[in-house]
């Protein structure tokens, strides 16, 4: 008998010493790794929890809700403790965020806004509206409150798309001088960007300007305009901070775009991950990560 | 008898089934405006006019030329991350020129009165935390609703029979990167002028 009490002893034992000393894993949800941007938020977050001594695990959810949702069944059944997560959708992804909260993991979004205020722990965001109300001044700046121009907008739905394109207008829109001549979306995707481009371009030969919802599509509306022979006649503006934007402002073929900080963001939520295993309970419900205006004057600073 | 309760029941089905509202109500919501008037009067009378860290703008240069870490922590502010932070000024300047908006000073800054857009006075103010917001629409709500006041009504107003040459009293909002050192000038969004 005294061996059978000596024996669940131990057994008890170890287990409270196997959770005691088992340090917690993070897993790193991203929405989509096809997309350079993303892949250097995810590995980011991965480094810096790694940094901050935690095991770490990256999930590409390939732009699908569905295989977002299995990877939070499957990282919520397999133990891990917090979640640094870049949303697929704004309102799809809230039902997996209550999923994980339910379970007592904390989720905290990257980049991507969920429509929700109190699902995750914390959303660590760039701020996409200010940094395109930059982008609205100098637009205005470099067009001289006056001129025709077309916009190519993200993805429809989704809330970066909306917060750019609502910071952009919430200066341009006050320049009676500057009109709108088509707006069409371009899924955040270059060589959708350069058809939409082209196909804008046909229907009005004479737009002085665009904005496009980031950099992979500014660059597709370049090579666009390029191919037409219109370099001289359309200004073009993106949104992200890419490498090649930001060469090609230096060169004088981009106009300006907004630089964004991933590795700031999945710094934050790594480290907010963290405080919450020491004990932190409380987090704003949303962080504005600053962004840039990168122009002609400023891109040697970048 | 009862063809007339079922009319009298249909009726109070009726009426409970649907909610009347002004169309006017419905358009504000409809278009995320909202009634910021009390929070902005806040924000520009304590947060900015009457705030003890309001600088005198040499000074505020030469702070920010000898230590910036130091003076961001002690006179600057920002909501959320980023590397720059937002700082309030006061001074008195001779109008060299006014050009689109832009007020050039004879000390060498400028008061930006035509692109009133961004967080400068929001965040130099210190009136708002980002506590009590559950969602970035709402704060970005908020800061139009100041840029604007001012923007429009205020700056313009006080702006009236305004001319180069003349001496005027000035407070607002700066913002200042570390790219932006060493500082000689400031553009400064403005909150008062007075001449």
């Amino acid at each position: 008998m005294k061996y059978i009490f000596l024996f669940l002893g131990l057994f008890l034992a170890g287990c409270s010493s196997k959770e005691s000393t088992e340090k917690p894993k993070i897993a790193v949800v991203i929405s989509t790794l096809n997309n350079p941007w993303f892949v250097v938020l995810g590995e980011s977050a991965v480094q810096q929890a790694e940094k901050l001594g935690y095991e770490a695990k990256l999930f590409d959810s390939q732009n699908n809700p569905a295989v977002e949702s299995d990877h939070f069944e499957n990282l919520i059944s397999s133990g891990f403790d917090a979640i640094l997560f870049n949303p697929t959708d704004a309102d799809g992804s809230i039902a997996n965020i209550l999923k994980a909260k339910e379970a007592g993991i904390p989720v905290f979004c990257m980049d991507r806004e969920v429509n929700s205020n109190d699902a995750a722990t914390s959303q660590i965001l760039s701020d996409n509206y200010t940094g395109c109300v930059a982008i609205g001044v100098e637009f205005v700046k470099q067009l001289h409150g006056k001129g025709n121009y077309v916009e190519i907008l993200g993805l429809a739905g989704d809330n970066n798309t909306y917060a750019r394109s609502n910071g952009f207008h919430t200066v341009v829109d006050k320049f009676k001088g500057l009109k709108l001549l088509g707006q069409q979306n371009g899924d955040f995707d270059r060589n959708k960007a350069m058809e939409v481009m082209e196909s804008m371009m046909q229907a009005n030969p004479s737009i002085q300007g665009v904005f496009c919802g980031n950099d992979a599509m500014a660059l597709g509306a370049f090579q666009a305009i390029q191919s037409a022979g219109k370099s001289e006649q359309i200004k073009v503006f993106g949104f992200d901070g890419a490498d090649e934007v930001v060469q090609k402002i230096k060169e004088g073929k981009i106009v300006a775009t907004g630089m964004q900080y991933p590795k700031v963001m999945a710094k934050t939520a790594a480290t907010f991950a963290v405080e919450f295993f020491k004990g932190r309970k409380s987090f704003p419900q949303h962080i504005p990560v600053g962004v840039n205006l990168v122009n002609a004057k400023t891109a040697k600073h970048f | 008898m009862k063809k007339g309760i079922g009319i009298l029941v249909l009726l109070v089905l009726g009426y409970q089934s649907v909610y009347f509202e002004k169309l006017s109500t419905r358009t504000q919501q409809a278009s995320g405006v909202q009634d910021f008037g009390k929070r902005v009067e806040a924000i520009l009378v304590q947060g900015v006019l009457n705030n003890p860290v309001l600088t005198e703008d040499q000074q505020l240069i030469k702070e920010l030329n000898n230590n910036l870490t130091n003076t961001q922590k002690k006179l600057g502010n920002r909501l959320g991350i980023g590397e720059s932070a937002y700082y309030l000024v006061k001074g008195k300047a001779r109008i060299s020129s006014i050009r689109d908006g832009y007020v050039l000073l004879d000390n060498g800054s400028g008061l930006d009165t035509q692109f009133i857009f961004g967080n400068e006075v929001r965040d130099a103010s210190r009136m708002i935390h980002l506590e009590d917001f559950k969602s970035q629409k709402d704060l970005n709500a908020l800061t139009e609703a100041l840029n604007k006041h001012l923007r429009e009504t205020k700056i313009p107003a006080e702006m009236k029979g305004i001319q180069v040459g003349d001496e005027i009293s000035y407070v607002g909002a700066c913002e200042v990167a570390p790219s932006d050192l060493p500082v000689t000038s400031l553009t400064i969004y403005p909150v008062e002028i007075k001449h």
